[in-house]
């Protein structure tokens, strides 16, 4: 197997090889082996060589030539017997042995090898000639006498000179023949490696050509995926976007009549009830509670999500606020046989400046999940200094609860997911907890996490940049637990039961009551209106309605009036209208207290309502124990409580 | 003006000719090896400059070791300079002098190979004066070894031996 996968490696590679670098290297092959071609066509050794063949036919004719003349002059001195004719004919024959040394040595001798036939005439030739020399060498009067022997060699000399010439002359066209077929050979090969070599080159070019398009075609393409990934990217956040708008508006929307379920369910209870129907408005008011719970959640992270987050910047006492969180749980807590124990590390108790409802509303989300999902156990809230970032606020809340299976640890803080779907039914909630309180934490500008380990418990953990302001003496265990907070307790457990205040349901019972107000509702809305009616009642207070802004101030022109509850959105005239119109009159109502009764829980809407001269406001839906306490108030009163 | 000029060209023509006559050759006492003709300026046999061997040797000498097509070894010649062999005769608007071999070979060779290139007259061959058989008495040679751009026929041609005559044309 391993030795199949290296052949099919090798093979690969071979393939790589061919592909990439058989052109190139054909190419340089085809290359070198012209320039070795063209080397050889203008070898120096070569032309020397040819340039010799033509002088060793040239020598052969010269011998000849020279023979002849000496030949001639014998016969003229045979004649004459003139010494001057002697003096020529011995430098005749000293120039025809010269020529002895062409035959016998240097490149011309070679090319008398070039065939038998020329070598044995030229051994021939050169061996007369050395007879007629041993002939001269015994001097001149030697050779006067020896001259008829002289004579016949030189004749002898003459017939082989010329078969010589005749000879060498075939030689040399042989020669010639065979080196313009040589060199027309070496021309043909030079030839056809330039033919290769040009459509080596050809092709290389080709294929570079085509990898620039393909690079450039796919450079295009790129750029079209990019362009066509961010316009995609901005629809998706456009999308995203109107959703959060969307949802937004409609949990706002819904909130409008579910404020009227919750209050008519609320004025139902104080009626005289038989237990079965007393049982069926309980299950209707927590029903409601539960989805208005998950109405305000969606709400809320709908808005975070859209960016219309906006920081409060107010003071708080760091250990009442966790301690109010954590005492609103001990009940619920104390049912499911689990401790909370707070602690709060003495270097970082003190006065702080931050958004104090987020920070609330983030240790209300992790205290209340720990307790939900912690059956016999204990939770515990500790709060200290961050050793890793000065100035910041370490929260951690750890529980001995299910813990969190590794799979569902990635997506704990996205919105909409609980560790399973089986938790969602057991436990309830949105599952948007956790998600809120990572965005809110973000905002503040803090980080968020948690570690877990299943069966054995959670621990989710907090870091704030806080603003310390002062040192605080708050004693901590007396410390109440404020009605606001009761509120928020409310919409976090929603199994709670609300706190029902028992007071007299007939208003007319207790008119001459010292703490009897004369309360003007300005609400549009028939269902509010009711909601209001029989809130303001219970509390024992005298209600009068104005459908809008100028009703109100008609009514105000008339009948004495102690506070003011304002709607923002009226038809004719809108509940901003109407404060600025009555705190700039010149009547006797200007300096009535006006709170706003507003759907937009939003910090600009309620500077618009300071802004107008309102001098507080009220979130809708409206919460008994909130409407106490703006009473209380505005009213400069105390309303008498009977709790259960 | 320019007939002034020209006179003054002439008289000056005058002047170097007697300057060159002064310089006249001397008689060869040896056997005569070489004879010279044509146009030059300096003689001592006629219209001609005839020398033996003894004023050859008078003359600038110079070594050249090479090869030629004729030996298959690296040889040393030695011999008169061709351009002393000029300045000798005193040779006057010549461009081609033709080289005479014994044996009536001839061979044109430009004035200004002479001039040019350090080609030598050459008596001796490895040490030893050359015979009419060795090629003697006078071998034309061209440092073939030292300039390789003259190792072709052309060259091979102009290196003329047993040469006899020089006349300049």
């Amino acid at each position: 197997m391993r030795e199949f996968g290296s052949k099919t490696h090798i093979k690969h590679f071979l393939a790589y090889v061919l592909n990439v670098w058989l052109l190139p290297i054909c190419a340089v092959v085809f290359l070198l082996a012209s320039l070795v071609l063209l080397y050889s066509l203008h070898d120096r050794q070569n032309q020397v060589l040819s340039a010799a063949r033509d002088d060793a036919l040239w020598a052969a004719y010269q011998l000849d030539r020279e023979n002849l003349k000496l030949s001639t002059l014998i016969a003229k001195y045979q004649l004459d017997l003139d010494p001057h004719t002697w003096d020529e004919l011995s430098l005749r024959f000293e120039i025809l042995y010269s020529r002895l040394g062409l035959l016998e040595r240097g490149q011309l001798s070679e090319l008398f090898d070039s065939s038998p036939q020329t070598r044995v005439l030229s051994n021939q030739i050169v061996q007369r000639v050395r007879e007629m020399d041993a002939i001269f060498e015994r001097g001149d009067d030697y050779a006067k006498q020896s001259l008829a022997q002289v004579d016949v060699l030189s004749k002898d000399i003459l017939r082989l000179s010329e078969e010589l010439v005749t000879r060498m002359k075939g030689v040399s066209a042989q020669i010639i023949i065979s080196d313009r077929q040589y060199q027309l050979t070496l021309y043909g090969y030079l030839g056809s490696l330039v033919i290769l070599l040009a459509i080596v080159v050809s092709m290389i070019i080709f294929f570079i050509i085509r990898k620039m398009l393909e690079a450039k075609h796919a450079r295009k393409n790129a750029e079209l995926l990019a362009a066509e990934l961010q316009l995609t990217a901005i629809k998706a956040e456009a999308a995203n976007n109107s959703k959060s708008e969307f949802l937004a508006t409609m949990s706002h929307e819904i909130r409008t009549p579910m404020n009227g379920v919750l209050g008519m369910v609320t004025l139902l209870k104080e009626t005289p009830l038989t237990p079965v129907q007393s049982d069926y408005v309980s299950t209707i008011y927590g029903s409601a509670s539960a989805l208005l719970t998950i109405l305000n959640d969606i709400l809320d992270i709908s808005k975070l999500e859209a960016g219309r987050f906006e920081i409060d910047d107010a003071e708080f006492d760091l250990v009442s606020t966790v301690s109010e969180v954590t005492s609103l749980f001990s009940v619920a807590a104390a049912k499911k046989n689990t401790r909370i124990q707070t602690h709060v590390d003495e270097e970082v108790k003190g006065i702080y400046r931050s958004d104090a409802g987020r920070v609330r509303q983030v240790l209300l989300n992790l205290v209340g999940n720990a307790v939900k999902f912690t059956d016999e156990g204990s939770v515990i809230v500790s709060v200290r200094k961050d050793k890793l970032r000065p100035g910041w606020v370490w929260f951690s809340i750890k529980d001995t609860g299910l813990g969190i299976p590794d799979d569902a640890k990635n997506k704990l803080f996205t919105a909409f997911t609980q560790a399973d779907a089986s938790t969602s039914r057991k436990f309830g909630g949105t599952g948007l907890g956790l998600a809120i309180s990572k965005r809110i934490v973000e905002c503040l500008g803090g980080k968020i996490g948690f570690s877990s380990l299943t069966g054995v418990g959670s621990r989710f953990y907090f870091t704030l940049p806080l603003t310390y302001v002062a040192s605080s003496n708050v004693d901590v265990s007396s410390l109440p637990i404020s009605d606001q907070m009761k509120a928020l307790f409310d919409q976090v457990l929603e199994s709670q039961p609300p706190r029902v205040l028992t007071s007299e349901l007939n208003p007319a019972l207790n008119t001459e009551s010292e703490n009897r107000l004369r309360v003007l509702v300005v609400e549009d809305n028939k269902v509010n209106q009711k909601v209001a009616i029989g809130l303001l009642s219970k509390l024992d207070q005298q209600v009068l309605i104005a459908e809008n802004g100028l009703e109100a101030l008609e009514v105000l022109e008339k009948e004495k009036i102690d506070l003011v509850f304002m709607d923002m959105q009226m038809p004719i005239m809108d509940g901003l209208a109407a404060a600025r119109a009555i705190r700039s009159s010149n009547s006797l109502y200007k300096e009535v207290p006006i709170v706003a009764m507003t759907a937009n829980a939003m910090k600009e809407d309620r500077d618009n309502c300071l802004a107008a001269g309102m001098n507080d406001y009220l979130s809708k839906p409206i919460k008994k124990a909130e409407l106490e306490q703006m009473v209380e108030k505005w009213g400069q009163i105390v309303i008498k409580k009977e709790s259960t | 003006m320019r007939r002034i000029f020209l006179e003054f060209i002439c008289v000056v023509a005058l002047l170097s000719v007697g300057v060159v006559h002064a310089q006249a050759l001397p008689e060869p006492n040896g056997a005569v090896i070489l004879t010279v003709s044509g146009k030059i300026t300096h003689t001592n046999f006629g219209d001609r400059a005839v020398f033996d061997r003894e004023m050859l040797e008078a003359l600038e000498q110079k070594i050249t070791e090479t090869t030629t097509p004729w030996s298959e070894t690296k040889d040393r010649y030695e011999g008169p300079l061709g351009r002393a062999l000029l300045d000798a005769v005193g040779v006057e608007g010549a461009e081609t002098m033709v080289i005479t071999a014994l044996n009536d070979y001839s061979a044109e060779v430009p004035v200004s190979d002479f001039m040019q290139i350090d080609v030598i007259l050459a008596l001796k061959h490895n040490d030893a004066y050359m015979r009419v058989r060795d090629k003697g008495p006078l071998f034309v040679i061209y440092p073939f070894d030292d300039e390789p751009k003259l190792k072709n026929e052309l060259y091979y041609n102009r290196s003329v031996w047993q040469i006899r005559a020089i006349e300049f044309r």
